[in-house]
């Protein structure tokens, strides 16, 4: 069993860095119950994360992988909480959302890059694809190469 | 089984038929992910039409396969019949609440249960069944679910270990699934007299824990996909016999065409109280056969 020290740590480098990458505010998840098992953190009400139940399979929703060097939010979290990106957000037009959703790598259309970083600020690594005002999901950008992220289980395809 | 429709009373000329004929494609808009005018706004050339009860649901005319759309894979609609959306429109979740659907998979009514409380307050969504718990969590996920816990027991136990704890408790039950004839022929190779004196049985026992599980002044729901009056009103009169305080409460949603519950069946004589059952014929209303119960728990 991991320790709440261990637990708190893996949690706020979580929070840090979807701030530093992705402009969202940490206090948004203060209202929630965080809790980590192994390296995801998942989020949900503080009644379901108190609750003492038998044969428990689960509270609430899985919202980032914690890697060595990054930390990737999953598909569920930024359709729910897309609205707080404010950074490292790219576009997609309806033939890119298809493929996005297919789970497909594209070439995508990027504003005007100076010396290897977009002006909109978007740089290499993961990214939340919008269509229109929606979150669709997490890509892994590099270059204008967008690796879509969308669990094999979430793809639509056709 | 059409021996024993006629029996209740159907002219079969029109309910089967009906029974068999798909009713019209419905999905319902869940508000934890876009507000309902944002979700029109996007699927207007599908050109929704409201069902009348429920603001939220919606029937559409052509048939589509809603599970390739967008909206679908945003979460920000769920492809559910009609009739399946009753039962918690009579619950009627409200935020902060702490609530039980004791036989929860694939999800389609626990996570209208979530919308309805504004993903706060706890929602126990438990199943037995450990083949139904994968698809209850992917659709919890997908429609953005953070108030829910996930159990995997008997609904039976409840009545035990969380007694009196919830303010509301919806006991969709496993059923002889007699009303689904339109959208699968499974029902037909489950079905049997034995299978509904069994399924009776398992009943009982549920809405029982479920009774026991309210919180006094709580409110449950008793809900069936069939029309077989051992499983309905057989299933509410026990629990009426056992607890003459619980109250099933009249319900009357807007623009929906229902009738009320048996009397009796095969000489049993039921408690007055079930007439206030929901029964849903699909000959009389555009959705599957259902039969749905609010009870509540005096103070």
């Amino acid at each position: 069993m991991r320790s709440k020290d261990l637990e708190t740590q893996l949690i706020e480098r979580a929070l840090s860095s979807l701030e530093e990458r992705f402009g969202i505010d940490p206090d948004y998840f203060r209202s929630y119950h965080l809790f980590t098992r192994r390296n995801d953190v998942w989020c949900c009400t503080h009644q379901a994360g108190e609750v003492e139940l038998p044969r428990i399979v689960r509270r609430g929703l899985r919202i980032a992988r914690v890697f060595e060097h990054s930390v990737r939010p999953t598909t569920n979290a930024v359709q729910l909480f897309g609205h707080l990106v404010k950074r490292n957000r790219v576009d997609l037009d309806e033939r890119e959302t298809k493929r996005f959703l297919a789970g497909q790598t594209q070439d995508i259309h990027l504003p005007e890059v100076e010396g290897g970083e977009c002006v909109t600020g978007v740089t290499d690594g993961f990214v939340v694809a919008f269509n229109m005002d929606f979150a669709l999901g997490v890509g892994l950008l590099k270059g204008n190469k967008l690796k879509s992220q969308v669990p094999r289980s979430r793809r639509v395809i056709g | 089984m059409l021996a024993r429709f006629e029996e209740m009373g159907f002219d079969l000329s029109q309910f089967v038929p009906a029974l068999l004929r798909p009713p019209s494609q419905t999905f319902r808009i869940n508000t934890l992910k876009g507000s309902r005018e944002q979700v029109l706004k996007s699927l207007s050339l599908l050109e929704p039409e409201p069902v009348g009860w429920n603001d939220l649901v919606f029937r559409i005319k052509d048939r589509q396969k809603l599970g390739n759309l967008l909206e679908h894979f945003l979460g920000l609609i769920y492809a559910q019949d009609a009739s399946s959306t009753i039962p918690v429109t009579v619950l009627d979740p409200q935020p902060d609440e702490e609530i039980l659907d004791m036989a929860a998979a694939p999800g389609s009514k626990a996570t209208q249960i979530a919308a309805a409380m504004a993903n706060t307050g706890l929602l126990v969504a438990n199943d037995v069944s450990p083949k139904r718990i994968p698809s209850l969590t992917a659709n919890l996920d997908r429609s953005g679910v953070l108030n829910t816990v996930v159990t995997r027991l008997p609904g039976q136990a409840y009545g035990h270990i969380a007694a009196e704890r919830f303010d509301r408790v919806l006991i969709d039950a496993p059923c002889s699934s007699e009303g689904t004839l339109s959208r699968s022929f499974r029902a037909l190779e489950i079905w049997s007299k034995s299978a509904i004196k069994r399924l009776s049985a398992t009943q009982r026992n549920l809405i029982m824990s479920a009774y026991y599980s309210l919180k006094p002044g709580g409110v449950m729901v008793y809900s069936t996909c069939t029309f077989a009056p051992e499983e309905n009103e057989g299933t509410v009169s026990h629990l009426l016999d056992k607890f003459p305080d619980a109250i099933v409460e009249p319900t009357d949603l807007e623009g929906l065409n229902s009738q009320p519950g048996f009397s009796e069946w095969r000489g049993e004589e039921f408690n007055p109280a079930v007439k206030n059952i929901l029964r849903l014929f699909p000959h009389e209303h555009d959705g599957e056969g259902f039969c749905v119960a609010r009870i509540s728990k005096p103070n």
